[in-house]
């Protein structure tokens, strides 16, 4: 029988494959369960003479636990912003990113180098693209938007101190809006020739066209942008390290920033943990969100 | 009324191809004619300028006498159906028949009555709430025939609709666009590289080659009468045979190769005594040959399609050498089993004879 012989077979495929999983598992696994086990440890390295011992959910409850509404632990507020500041990134990322696929969704002459070089942003890293805001741009007196402020006759506001959560979010969609832009572009380029012909004898206009037709049928390509584009904004650090180093005080605080401080700052290993902790569940029930609604999508019309 | 006129009209994309040559085609008010060609000769092309979907590089398009070349597709009342449908997807069927009348900003009520006609004509009734994905590909083609129909457009435009379905569907729908045909007494362009579907469904079929028009006229006419080599091999179901001789006179009598010119069309042909032509024989044109009588053609079987009432028989000449299909009725021709020899004689009098430099065929009507 063939399967007696397929089982053989297989049986004697495990342990070549040994290799490969157990380094992919260190890899992709141990680091985060490593941060998992600190979490629940009392571990600080400023206290020598305090023994690392198990410490429950300590870790967690010092961040978590609400004494009374009008002092929350700051963690709240950190909360509060990396979410807004990672969903207005992902909005303004979504708006300017398909408009800006729709602009480009055209065979003209020279499309095809403006697209690359719309990709620049994305291949910068984010900590040098955050000096280079920071110094050459934002800078109220060297920088272009000082110059270009003071030209004109105004004083320039530091808008990295006013307005830092405005300029990290600002920031990020200018780094992650080439990636939205790709994968739109993509999704626009696959529709069905056809059905733009149509909606044309339709009589549809431009507006309709794009935000009856085309929106609709690259919803899925958006989503998937945000699911991709949520994992990697909520985890943004360079830049915020780099411009606003998460001020002034702890106003443009994400999580990880916070991650670090605690670590570098407050040097407490088991709370950096439990914030670390606390991030990646946060990841996973956005992009679960999100993933659910593409199934519920797809199974109505692909 | 709708008359649909293309004067000269040709088509230059940017690239240099000139998909569409020159081509001038009168479609009458309540008129189904179809394009018909093999892939790439500019069917397409030309029916998405009559759409509005092309600019026309020269030429001009008139619709009930008023000029088109100008206006939006929405301005032309015309309806198009695409070969692979272009419903849109994330709309129900009710809503892809719907849309183009609410931007045409047609009142709910009459919306609601004009897709609730076409889909009891169509028989697409209980599908009205389903995406498009949940339909078969014959229910799919309905809709998007349904979406033309609630336009009630002067023209409908058909671009290859059934090149998608299984045969015997192809079968059932053209069946029934012809009904529609009647039933809406539309007029109608249908685009096909199916020979078989053109004769069976067009008031007039234009031939397209390459970009030019080859020929225009009723099904009939055109298979009988084809204006050009070209056309007879295109039009037919098995093809016409071609046999290349020279045409000459002996003692007043014209002979291509060993066929003798029937009188009838010997006037037509004597000012090309001499020259290489060639002959162009419709397979049921032969006969078998009665004893006594020599007969035209002979050769050996080579190969037998059975088709029930009658037998094509793939022969190879024995002066020649040439493979030759012959339609013979089943009765008459069930003694030519596999490798026999065969006696055919010929229909003189349905024999085609073409240039065999030009293509060009001797006897017009
Ligand atoms: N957008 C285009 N740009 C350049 N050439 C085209 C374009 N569309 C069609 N063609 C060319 O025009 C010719 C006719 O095309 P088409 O009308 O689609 O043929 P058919 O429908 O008869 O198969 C083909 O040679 C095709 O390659
Ligand atoms: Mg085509």
């Amino acid at each position: 029988m063939p399967d007696g012989l397929q089982f053989r077979h297989k049986k004697s495929d495990y342990p070549f494959l040994l290799p490969a999983v157990i380094i992919v598992a260190v890899m992709t696994q141990v680091p985060f369960l490593m941060t998992l086990i600190f979490s629940f440890i009392r571990w600080n390295l400023s206290r020598p003479d305090m023994a690392r011992v198990f410490y429950g959910l300590r870790n967690y409850t010092y961040f978590l636990r609400i004494r009374s509404l009008s002092e929350l632990h700051q963690f709240y507020g950190v909360f509060f912003q990396t979410v807004v500041i990672t969903l207005m990134t992902l909005l303004f990322c979504s708006i300017l990113g398909f408009l800006l696929a729709i602009l480009f969704d055209h065979q003209v002459p020279g499309v095809n180098i403006a697209r690359t070089l719309i990709l620049g942003p994305f291949f910068v890293m984010s900590t040098a693209s955050g000096v280079i805001w920071k110094t050459t741009i934002l800078n109220t007196t060297f920088g272009w938007y000082g110059v270009i402020a003071k030209a004109l006759g105004m004083t320039p506001v530091d808008l990295i101190s006013y307005y830092p959560k405005a300029t990290v979010i600002a920031l990020f969609t200018w780094q992650w809006l080439p990636f939205f832009f790709l994968v739109i572009l993509a999704g626009l380029q696959g529709i069905d020739k056809d059905l733009v012909d149509c909606a044309r004898i339709d009589g549809a206009n431009w507006w309709q066209t794009t935000f009856k037709i085309k929106l609709p049928l690259i919803v899925n390509h958006l989503q998937v942008a945000i699911m991709l584009g949520l994992v990697f904004v909520i985890k943004e650090f360079g830049l915020i390290l780099t411009t606003t180093a998460g001020g002034p005080g702890t106003r443009s605080y994400t999580l990880p920033y916070y991650v670090y401080m605690e670590i570098f700052s407050a040097s407490n290993v088991g709370r950096a943990g439990a914030l670390a902790t606390m991030t990646v569940l946060l990841t996973l029930v956005l992009v679960n969100l999100i993933y659910r609604s593409i199934q519920r999508r797809n199974a109505q019309y692909r | 009324m709708s008359k649909v006129e293309l004067k000269n009209i040709s088509k230059v994309f940017p690239d240099g191809v000139r998909a569409v040559d020159n081509v001038t085609i009168t479609i009458e008010n309540e008129e189904f004619v179809v394009l018909v060609g093999p892939s790439g000769c500019g069917k397409s092309t030309t029916l998405r300028m009559v759409a509005g979907l092309e600019d026309i590089s020269s030429g001009e398009l008139l619709i009930d006498g008023e000029l088109m070349n100008y206006r939006e597709p929405r301005d032309r009342n015309i309806a198009m159906v695409f070969q692979n449908y272009a419903l849109y997807p994330h709309m129900t069927v009710y809503e892809n028949m719907a849309f183009g009348l609410k931007i045409k900003k047609i009142p709910m009520e009459e919306i609601d009555r004009r897709v609730k006609e076409a889909a009891r004509i169509l028989d697409i009734e209980q599908y009205l709430e389903r995406r498009p994905k949940a339909l078969s590909g014959g229910q799919r083609q309905r809709v998007a025939v349904g979406r033309a129909i609630v336009r009630q457009p002067k023209v409908f435009l058909f671009d290859e609709p059934l090149s998608n379905l299984d045969a015997k569907l192809r079968v059932q729908m053209r069946a029934e666009i012809i009904a529609l045909h009647k039933r809406l007494a539309a007029t109608i362009v249908y685009v096909t590289h199916d020979q078989v579907e053109a004769m069976t469904m067009g008031d007039k079929i234009v031939v397209m080659k390459d970009g030019l028009v080859q020929q225009i006229g009723a099904p009939l006419h055109v298979y009988h009468n084809p204006a050009n080599r070209f056309v007879a091999g295109f039009i037919g179901s098995p093809p016409i045979n071609f046999i290349k001789c020279r045409l000459e006179d002996r003692g007043g009598s014209l002979y291509a190769g060993n066929i003798r010119v029937a009188d009838g069309h010997a006037g037509a042909l004597r000012t090309a005594v001499g020259r290489e032509i060639e002959v162009g024989i419709r397979p049921e044109d032969f006969t078998i040959a009665i004893d006594g009588d020599s007969g035209e053609m002979s050769g050996t079987v080579a190969m037998i399609e059975p088709l029930g009432g009658e037998n094509n028989l793939h022969i190879d000449a024995d002066d020649t050498g040439i493979r030759f299909i012959a339609s013979l009725g089943a009765d008459e021709s069930g003694f030519l089993h596999l490798g026999r020899k065969a006696r055919l004689g010929i229909k003189k009098n349905h024999l085609k004879y073409f240039d065999a430099e030009t293509g060009r065929a001797f006897l017009t009507e």
